[in-house]
C-alpha cells in the first residue's frame, strides 16, 4: 500500500467507461502521441499550468504574481511562457476568474478507494465499478495493480482502459486484476499507426491477442477519424484482425470530435489535426452495420 | 396523436387568457341574497347559484365534459378571497397588485366589475387577514421572513378528496348520509346540522349541473349530422345523467365522474394543488372490465378518453395557462405485502401524459423496490423526450414516516401527492397550512447581523451575537438557532389564525362532504379531517446549509477570512472583494458528496425539527413536519436577497429545494444524489423536491437508460425521498429565450412543478439554463 499516482482527474458517474455506473480515474502520462487526443493534458506525467482562455478577462492580476515572468498580458492577448513555469501556484491563487489552474495531482490508493466506496450502492445496482483510464494507465502499472488489488479486497469491480501499448509482463500481471478491459484499436496499417501515434502497433496487437487468449472480457474502442482511419481497407483489416484473434466482445465506435481543440491552446500545445471534421452520422451508421454484418457486436458511442 | 386530441390541445394552448366576470357576478348575486345566512349555507348556496347559471360548453370532439370558465382561456375572479392579480403574483412575484377595471374591454364590463369590487370592499379574505394580523406579523410578512399566507388570496387547496367514493357510490349516497345525519343531530348539534344542510345543497347543485351537460349534449345531438359524433353525444348525455350522481357504470363514466368533481373543486375555491389521488388504482376495476376483459371500449378509444381527460386539467386556470395549478395524478406504489400495484392503466396514464404534453396534470410515480422496471424505463424515456412531468416519490420512505406520525398502516399505504409533492392521503389527510415558509436565508442574515435587518438597520429579530462577535462556530450557530426559534411562534400564530378565518368565512361544504368523516362529525374540512399536519417550509434549506458551511470553514476553521471583512464584502456585493468572493465560492458546496458541507445537513435539520417539535395545530391537534417545496420561491427570494457569504451575488437565485446551488454540483450525479440522501426524510414528511438535470446525450440509447434506471433505483434504495428529472439542451433553451413562439410547448420542471419555459420570466429562464447539466 501507500502507492500514489499522478492523475488528471477523477470522474464519478461515468456511464461510458465500461459496464454500469463507474468512477473513472484519469492517470497522467502516455507513451503514444495520437494526433486526435482528447485529453492532451494527460499525455505527460508531469503536471502542467493551464490557462482557460475563455475565462480570462485580461485583468493582469497574474502578471505580478509570477516571479518567473511566465505571464504577459497586452492588447487583449494573454501569452504564457509555459516552459518557464515552476508550478508554484501563485498565479492560480491570484486569478480572480479561476482561469488558471494546475493540471495534475497526486492521489493515493486509499483516497480513490474511499471515494469509490461512496458510490458502491450505484455499482451494485448497475454492475459498475472503478475504471482506470488516461493517459495510458499501464504507465503507472504498479499503482494500477495496487489499486485493483485493494478494490477487489473491498468488493469493487475493476476496468482498465488501455491502448495496449505496454510491456508484456506488466500487461499480463494487470490482466489478472482486471474484470473488464477497454482496449483501443486505432489504426491497422503499421506505418499510418506510427505516423499518427508515434509508435508501431505490433506490441498492441500482441497484447490484444494475449488478452483474448487469457479469456479477458473485452470491449474494443475504436475512434473514427475522417481522413485517417475511415478507409474501407482499414475497416476490413480491423474486422479481420478482431475476428482472427477470436474476439467475442463488443466494439464501441467513437466518432471523432474537435471539442478538445481549445485544450491544446490552454496548455501551450499545437493541435495537428485542426482541419479534420467529425464523421457524418450516416457514415457512423454504415460502419455500425458493416461491423455487425461482419459478426462483431457493435455500438456507436 | 389523433386529430381530435390535437385539436382539443391546440384550442387550450392557443386560448388568449383573460379575466372573466361570470363567477364574480353570480357569487355576488348569491352573497347579496343570503347575507343573513350562516357561512356554510351561504357558501353552498353561492356554489349552487353559480352551477345553476354558469355557461355550459361542450366543445367539438370532447369526450369528457365540464368546463371551468365561461369561455376559452377565461380565468375567474374569486371575490370572497381577493381581487389580487395572480398573474402578476406568480410570474413577477408582486403580491400587492389587484385586478382593476382596465382589465375589461367594454364600458358595461368595467361598470359591472367596479360594482362587484365595491360590494366586496371590507369583506374579502385579504382584507380580513390584513385587519386581524398584528403589526409585527405584517412586518415579518412584508420583509419576506415568514407569515406570508397564500390563504390571504386563495383557498385551502392542497387536497385530494375521496374520488373513489364518487366513482364507486355516487353523490346520491353521500346526500342520503348527510340527510340522515341532519336528523340525528337536529336537536343538539347546530354546527353539524348546518354543515350537513350546506353539504346537501352543494351536492344537489352538482347533480343539477351535470344534468345541464346532459341537456347540452342532447341539444347538440339533435343538430349533429355526423353519425359517429351523434353516437358520442348520446353517450355523453347518458353519462351525465348517471354520474356523478350514481356509481360509474363504465370506464368512460369513471373518468367523467372524476373530472366533474375535480372541476367543481376549483369552482368552490381558487386553491392550488388540488389533486386526484391514485387514479390508476380506483379506476382500474372499470378499465379492466371495459377495456382489458370486456371489449366495451377498444384500446384506442379508451386511450382517447384518457387523453381527453388529461387535457381537461389544463383548462383550469387561475391567472391563465401561464400558471400551473400543480394538479397531480399519483400512480403505482406498493401494497401491504410489498407487491407492486402498477397495472395496465398506470402505463396508459404515463402514455397519456407523454402524448398530451400539457402543463397539468403532472404524473407522480410512487417508487418502491418491486416497481415494474418497464415503468421506470418509461419515465426515463419520457424525460429524454423532454415532454413529461414524471417524478418519483419513495414509498419505502414516506409510508414509514407517516406511520411514525400516527397514521394507521393501511391509510399510510394510500398516500398520494398533491401539487408539487406534498404528501396527502386522499379523503383522509391534508397538510400544509397557509403561511408555510420561513426563509432560512433571512434567518442566516439576521444571525450574521445580530438580529438587525441589514436592509434598514432596524432590530427585527432578537439581539444575538453577530458574526464578528462570535469566537466559535458553535456560538454563531447558537445565534442562528435563537433567531430561528424566535419566529416559530409567529408562524404558528399565522397558520392557526388563517385556518380559523377560512373556516369562519370561506368554509368548503362541497369538498368537505367528500372527505371521510366530515359528514359524521358535521364539521368542515377546515376544522377537522381524519389526519392533518402543518408544515414549516424550509424551502431554502440548502442555501442556509451552504452559507453556514462557508462561514464555518473560512471564518472559524481556516481563520483565513475576517468576519468584519466578510460582512463588508457582502454589503458591497463583493465589489472590491473579488478575491474574497473567490475564496468563499471555493468553500464546499452541497451536491458534491463533500462532508465539509454535508455534515451540516443534519445540524440545520435538527434546528428546524426541534423548533417545531412542541407545536400542535389548533385544527386537529396535529404535529408539524418540515417540507422543502419551493415552487419558484428560490428565484423570488434570490431577487430580494443581497450577496451572501457562500459567494452568491445580489439577486442571484437560490438552490431549488434539496438540490444544488446553480453551477456548484460538479462531481457527477452520484455525488449529488449522495448529498441529497443525507437528509432525514422523517423530518421532511411534508415532502421535498430534488432536481437532477440530464443532457439528452446521457439518455441516448437503451444501455444508457438502463444505467440511469440503476442510478434512480440505487438512490431510492438508499432512502432518497423524491427525484424529478429534466432533460433539455442548453441550445434549445437559449433558442426558446429568444424565439418563444417557436417553443410554445417546451416544458421544463422548475421545481416541483412543470411550466412552459416561455412563460417564465428571464430570471427563471436563466436559472434553468445555468443549472448544472449532469454531463460526463
Ligand atoms: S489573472 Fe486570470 S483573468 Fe486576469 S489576466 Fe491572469 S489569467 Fe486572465
Ligand atoms: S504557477 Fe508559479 S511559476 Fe507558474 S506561472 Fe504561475 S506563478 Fe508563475
Amino acid at each position: 500500500m501507500g502507492e500514489r499516482a499522478d492523475i488528471l482527474k477523477i470522474q464519478r458517474f461515468s456511464i461510458n467507461d465500461g459496464p454500469g455506473i463507474r468512477t473513472t480515474v484519469f492517470l497522467k502520462g502516455c507513451p503514444l502521441r495520437c494526433a486526435w487526443c482528447h485529453n492532451p493534458d494527460s499525455m505527460y506525467r508531469e503536471w502542467q499550468l493551464v490557462l482557460a482562455h475563455r475565462l480570462c478577462t485580461h485583468c493582469s492580476a497574474c502578471v505580478p504574481a509570477c516571479e518567473a515572468g511566465v505571464h504577459s498580458v497586452s492588447e487583449g492577448a494573454h501569452t504564457v511562457d509555459f516552459a518557464a513555469c515552476t508550478l508554484c501556484g501563485k498565479c492560480v491563487e491570484a486569478c480572480p476568474r479561476s482561469a488558471l489552474s494546475i493540471s495534475g495531482r497526486s492521489a493515493s490508493v486509499e483516497q480513490i478507494i474511499e471515494l469509490a466506496l461512496r458510490d458502491a450502492d450505484y455499482y451494485r445496482e448497475s454492475g459498475g465499478g472503478i475504471t482506470l483510464s488516461g493517459g495510458e494507465p499501464t504507465m503507472q502499472h504498479e499503482f494500477v495493480e495496487a489499486l485493483f488489488t485493494e478494490a477487489h479486497r473491498v468488493g469493487i469491480s475493476t476496468a482498465l482502459d488501455t491502448s495496449g501499448h505496454c510491456r508484456r509482463e506488466a500487461f499480463v500481471r494487470l490482466l489478472t486484476h482486471t474484470d473488464h478491459l477497454l482496449f483501443d484499436l486505432k489504426i491497422m496499417d503499421p506505418e499510418l499507426h506510427r505516423q499518427y501515434t508515434g509508435a508501431d502497433n505490433m506490441l498492441i496487437h500482441n497484447n490484444f491477442k494475449c488478452a483474448i487468449d487469457r479469456g479477458a472480457d473485452i470491449t474494443v474502442r475504436h475512434i473514427v477519424v475522417p481522413g485517417v482511419n475511415d478507409t474501407p481497407a482499414e475497416n476490413e483489416a480491423l474486422a479481420a484482425f478482431m475476428l482472427g484473434c477470436g474476439f467475442r466482445g463488443s466494439l464501441s465506435l467513437l466518432p471523432y470530435h474537435a471539442m478538445a481543440l481549445s485544450k491544446y491552446e490552454d496548455i501551450g500545445m499545437v493541435y495537428r489535426l485542426s482541419e479534420v471534421i467529425a464523421p457524418a452520422d450516416a457514415y457512423m451508421k454504415e460502419l455500425d452495420e458493416f461491423f455487425n454484418r461482419a459478426g462483431i457486436r457493435c455500438r456507436i458511442n | 396523436m389523433n386529430a381530435r386530441i390535437l385539436k382539443l390541445k391546440e384550442e387550450i394552448l392557443d386560448a388568449e387568457g383573460k379575466w372573466g366576470l361570470e363567477r364574480a357576478r353570480l357569487y355576488t348575486q348569491a352573497e347579496r341574497a343570503n347575507e343573513t345566512e350562516v357561512a356554510e349555507v351561504k357558501r353552498a348556496r353561492a356554489l349552487a347559484h353559480y352551477l345553476d347559471n354558469k355557461t355550459v360548453i361542450i366543445k367539438e370532439g370532447e369526450l369528457i365534459v365540464g368546463n371551468y370558465g365561461s369561455g376559452r382561456g377565461i380565468y375567474e375572479i374569486y371575490p370572497e378571497y381577493s381581487f389580487q392579480d395572480s398573474v402578476i403574483r406568480y410570474i413577477h412575484f408582486d403580491c400587492e397588485q389587484e385586478v382593476n377595471d382596465s382589465f375589461f374591454e367594454t364600458q358595461q364590463e368595467k361598470r359591472e366589475f367596479n360594482e362587484i369590487r365595491n360590494y366586496w370592499r371590507g369583506k374579502t379574505m385579504r382584507e380580513r387577514v390584513d385587519t386581524v394580523f398584528p403589526e409585527y406579523v405584517v412586518k415579518l410578512r412584508d420583509l419576506d421572513i415568514c407569515c406570508n399566507p397564500y390563504g390571504r388570496d386563495e383557498g385551502q387547496g392542497h387536497v385530494a378528496v375521496n374520488y373513489e367514493l364518487v366513482v364507486r357510490q355516487g353523490l346520491r349516497s353521500v346526500i342520503e348520509r348527510a340527510k340522515k345525519r341532519m336528523e340525528e343531530v337536529f336537536d343538539h348539534d347546530p354546527i353539524a346540522y348546518t354543515f350537513n344542510k350546506a353539504a346537501v345543497i352543494a351536492l344537489e347543485a352538482v347533480i343539477r349541473y351535470a344534468h345541464r351537460f346532459a341537456q347540452e349534449a342532447e341539444r347538440q345531438w339533435a343538430a349533429e349530422k355526423d353519425e359517429k359524433r351523434r353516437a358520442e353525444l348520446k353517450s355523453i348525455a347518458a353519462n351525465m345523467r348517471r354520474v356523478p350522481e350514481y356509481p360509474a357504470g363504465d370506464f368512460w363514466q369513471g373518468c367523467q365522474a372524476v373530472w366533474f368533481i375535480h372541476q367543481v373543486m376549483h369552482m368552490e375555491q381558487n386553491g392550488f394543488s388540488i389533486s386526484i389521488g391514485r387514479f390508476d388504482q380506483y379506476i382500474y376495476p372499470l378499465f379492466k372490465k371495459d377495456v382489458l376483459d370486456g371489449g366495451r371500449f377498444t384500446d384506442d378509444f379508451a386511450f382517447e378518453i384518457l387523453q381527453c381527460f388529461y387535457l381537461k386539467f389544463s383548462e383550469i386556470t387561475i391567472g391563465g395557462i401561464k400558471i400551473s395549478l400543480t394538479q397531480t395524478v399519483t400512480i403505482c406504489g406498493r401494497d401491504a405485502g410489498g407487491n407492486d400495484m402498477t397495472n395496465e392503466l398506470s402505463h396508459r396514464c404515463m402514455d397519456a401524459s407523454m402524448s398530451c404534453r400539457v402543463l397539468n396534470p403532472q404524473t407522480l410515480v410512487r417508487w418502491h423496490r418491486n416497481l415494474d422496471p418497464a415503468m421506470v424505463r418509461k419515465v426515463i424515456e419520457a424525460v429524454r423526450g423532454g415532454e413529461t412531468h414524471a417524478a418519483f416519490f419513495n414509498d419505502e420512505v414516506v409510508v414509514p414516516a407517516l406511520e411514525k406520525y400516527g397514521v394507521k398502516p393501511q391509510d399510510a399505504l394510500q398516500y398520494a401527492q398533491c401539487g408539487c409533492n406534498e404528501t396527502e392521503i386522499p379523503g383522509k389527510m391534508i397538510g400544509g397550512g397557509m403561511p408555510r415558509p420561513l426563509f432560512l436565508l433571512r434567518v442566516v442574515e439576521l444571525a450574521l447581523f445580530g438580529g438587525v435587518w441589514r436592509y434598514t438597520g432596524e432590530q427585527v429579530g432578537p439581539k444575538t451575537r453577530s458574526l464578528a462577535e462570535c469566537d466559535t462556530f458553535e456560538e454563531f450557530l447558537e445565534s442562528y438557532r435563537t433567531q430561528y426559534n424566535h419566529f416559530i411562534k409567529y408562524i404558528s400564530y399565522a397558520t392557526n389564525m388563517m385556518d380559523y378565518l377560512h373556516s369562519q368565512y370561506t368554509p368548503l361544504p362541497f369538498a368537505s362532504a367528500l372527505m371521510d368523516g366530515c359528514i359524521e362529525r358535521g364539521r368542515d374540512m377546515l376544522v377537522e379531517t381524519e389526519y392533518f399536519y402543518y408544515t414549516l417550509g424550509c424551502n431554502d434549506f440548502i442555501a442556509a446549509v451552504n452559507n453556514l458551511a462557508a462561514v464555518k470553514k473560512a471564518v472559524f476553521d481556516d481563520r483565513s477570512v475576517e468576519a468584519s471583512q466578510l460582512m463588508d464584502a457582502i454589503e458591497n456585493n463583493w465589489s472590491g472583494y473579488e478575491h474574497l468572493q473567490k475564496t468563499m465560492l471555493a468553500t464546499p458546496k452541497f451536491g458534491n458528496d463533500d462532508d465539509g458541507v454535508d455534515h451540516l445537513v443534519p445540524v440545520v435539520e435538527k434546528i428546524s425539527a426541534e423548533a417545531i417539535s412542541g407545536l400542535r395545530s389548533f385544527r386537529n391537534n396535529s404535529p408539524w413536519f418540515c417540507e422543502c417545496i419551493p415552487r419558484i420561491s428560490h428565484v423570488y427570494e434570490g431577487i430580494v436577497t443581497r450577496a451572501t457569504p457562500e459567494g452568491r451575488n445580489d439577486k442571484d437565485t437560490l438552490p431549488p429545494g434539496i438540490s444544488a446551488q446553480i453551477g456548484t454540483d460538479l462531481s457527477g450525479s452520484t455525488a449529488l444524489l449522495n448529498s441529497i440522501s443525507k437528509l432525514n426524510p422523517e423530518h421532511f414528511a411534508g415532502g421535498v423536491i430534488s432536481n437532477i438535470r440530464f443532457h439528452p446525450n446521457l439518455l441516448k440509447d437503451d444501455e444508457s437508460i438502463t444505467k440511469i434506471m440503476a442510478l434512480v433505483n440505487a438512490y431510492m434504495k438508499k432512502g432518497g425521498m423524491h427525484l424529478q428529472m429534466n432533460c433539455v439542451t442548453r441550445e434549445t433553451l437559449l433558442d426558446a429565450m429568444e424565439n418563444p413562439s417557436k417553443h410554445k410547448d417546451l416544458m421544463v420542471r422548475v421545481s416541483g412543478y412543470i411550466d412552459y419555459f416561455t412563460n417564465l420570466d428571464r430570471a427563471s429562464q436563466a436559472d434553468i439554463i445555468a443549472r448544472t447539466e449532469q454531463t460526463f
